[in-house]
């Protein structure tokens, strides 16, 4: 169990760390409307995926001012309050060696996977990627 | 459990876990009362290429996350467009490997 949680927990602030970085240099060196993509979906479709404009949407959560039009995607709110919430939650879990964020997680998992939700979400997604296809994200 | 039944199930099921388990299944399944035959016969295991298919043609969308039970593994994905992409990459590596822990963690409910 420890073992499982440690796994999760490492791929977790691996994946906030890349997160993180691509954000800042997205912020600093690009604009995030160059139309520059790391996304194998749309390289190769020439379509959106449905969570295309996450990285747009949290460069305009930093700098609201510049482009306060630019909330391009719903998920994008919700990818920025994971990686803000994720990493201080599973490092107070290392640090106090708890292991209330994986009870959590497999919590959630397993309200995912019930029926209802389950197809209410992937209705939700659904939607979310007709609406970035119209947009023409 | 008899030998023979317990050879039996290692060949048609033995590409559904990594090498090195078999040797342990095999001894744990002769231990195991005759009972549990029926049980262990009805179980269904993922098949790890054809989830490595769906890793590299639905990959960036986590649908092969989605398949092998991973849920919250599988939203992540999607929401990061398959983690802008170096996720999606790795997945193709390591999702026969995670496909056989998931079956072995099946196996292990029922002999536990």
């Amino acid at each position: 169990m420890t073992s499982s949680r440690n796994k999760l927990y490492g791929w977790l602030l691996f994946f906030s760390a890349i997160g993180y970085l691509w954000v800042f240099y997205n912020l600093l060196f690009t604009h995030a409307d160059s139309g520059a993509t790391l996304c194998l979906f749309k390289t190769i479709t020439h379509l959106p995926c449905p969570s295309c404009g996450v990285t747009r949407t949290i460069c305009s959560l930093i700098h609201p001012e510049e482009s306060i039009s630019k909330i391009v995607n719903p998920l994008g709110i919700l990818v920025a309050a994971m990686m803000l919430i994720f990493p201080l939650w599973i490092l107070i879990d290392l640090l106090i060696n708890k292991k209330s964020f994986y009870n959590q997680y497999i919590n959630i998992e397993r309200f995912l996977q019930k029926p209802p939700v389950a197809i209410s979400s992937i209705l939700l997604i659904t939607f979310v990627w007709i609406w970035n296809i119209v947009k023409g994200l | 459990m008899e030998a023979q039944k317990v050879d039996m199930f290692l060949m048609s099921n033995g590409k559904f876990f990594e090498t090195h388990q078999l040797a342990p299944i095999r001894d744990r399944l002769l231990q195991l009362d005759e009972s549990k035959w029926p049980i262990i016969q009805t179980l269904q295991f993922k098949d790890p290429t054809t989830i490595l298919i769906v890793s590299l043609l639905a990959g960036s969308l986590g649908i092969d996350r989605f398949l092998i039970g991973d849920t919250g593994l599988g939203v992540g994905k999607l929401i990061t467009c398959g983690g802008l992409g170096v996720w999606t990459i790795i997945d193709w590596f390591m999702i026969m490997g995670n496909t056989r822990e998931k079956n072995m963690n099946a196996l292990m409910q029922v002999l536990m």
